[in-house]
């Protein structure tokens, strides 16, 4: 397990500087730093949130894409079939619980994520969603 | 012509071939809602817009003062850096051709406390070569830059460029 790179933390606060998440008071400096704590979050915290998550739902980029569609959820935007409970047509009881399981997991700790962005001036909501392009980042960039 | 007194005509705005400002609409809180054109400056990555302008033949040789006004697509803290500059085609000399190294004037404005409302920074030119000697009459190429990697430019998200004006200063 390792953080991202640098060059791919800064495609991470690019990306997330062009999505629209409401008004930011943060500047570009307190952003890329929200990036680098939540990175470290996710490195930190990611052997605790394996474990609370289905055995199936521990290899490669999954944990990470769970993780990034529950922070989306988390801030109001997840897919309208998962938000909605509708998660996988073809096994639907396996996902729901992972999909449940590592709701219960981020909701326990979205207090830890806050503290560790270290008094940023931004949301919970937009820390969710910063959340959300490093776990993308990570598992696009195998980084887990 | 009188100083103040606009003398820039904006023929046409032109998006360089790369590197460019993306054209977006900045939708409004009206009923029905408003749709303004902006062009999108990365917050990451320096980008351009070009604006194919004509100077006014009532130029009186006073310089010249540009007027960005721009809004913040989220941002309500921190600066972004602007830049003009002039690229005058001269009669039967300036060949597009060729390259060009634009020398940028540059100015930092700090976002408007709300991301809808809009700040107008503005950035002067002596006459002369700082304006790369763009005479009354002639057509130019006036490039308008985010310079975001500037330490300077702290704002967060794109800045939104509305459009560009030019009068005598």
């Amino acid at each position: 397990m390792a953080v991202l790179s640098d060059s791919q933390r800064r495609e991470a606060w690019a990306e997330w500087m062009r999505g629209r998440y409401g008004a930011v008071s943060a500047t570009k400096g307190q952003v890329r730093a929200a990036v680098d704590a939540v990175d470290e979050w996710v490195y930190s915290s990611l052997a605790a949130f394996l474990a609370t998550i289905p055995e199936a739902a521990r290899s490669g980029a999954a944990p990470l894409v769970l993780l990034a569609n529950i922070a989306a959820i988390g801030r109001g935007s997840g897919p309208a079939d998962v938000a909605a409970g509708i998660a996988d047509r073809s096994n639907p009881a396996a996902l729901l619980e992972a999909y449940n399981s590592a709701t219960a997991w981020l909701t326990a700790n979205t207090a830890g994520l806050v503290a560790a962005a270290g008094g940023v001036s931004l949301s919970t909501q937009q820390l969710l969603s910063l959340l959300e392009t490093v776990c993308r980042k990570r598992a696009a960039a195998e980084v887990f | 012509m009188a100083s103040g007194q606009s003398c820039v005509e904006v023929i046409e705005a032109i998006p360089p071939a790369t590197s460019y400002a993306t054209l977006d609409a900045r939708v409004g809180g009206s009923s029905p809602a408003e749709s303004v054109s902006v062009w999108d400056f990365d917050a990451s990555a320096i980008e351009y817009m070009d604006f194919l302008c004509r100077l006014s033949e009532n130029y009186a040789g006073g310089g010249l003062t540009f007027t960005l006004p721009w809004s913040a697509a989220s941002a309500t803290s921190g600066a972004t850096r602007w830049g003009v500059a002039i690229r005058r085609m001269t009669d039967d000399a300036e060949d597009i051709d060729t390259a060009k190294t634009y020398d940028f004037n540059e100015a930092d404005d700090t976002a408007a406390s709300a991301s809808g409302e809009l700040s107008y920074p503005t950035i002067t030119f002596t006459d002369g070569a700082d304006m790369d000697s763009w005479a009354a009459g002639d057509l130019a190429v006036v490039r308008v830059r985010r310079n975001a990697t500037h330490a300077n430019d702290t704002m967060t998200g794109d800045a939104e460029l509305w459009g560009v004006f030019g009068k005598e200063s």
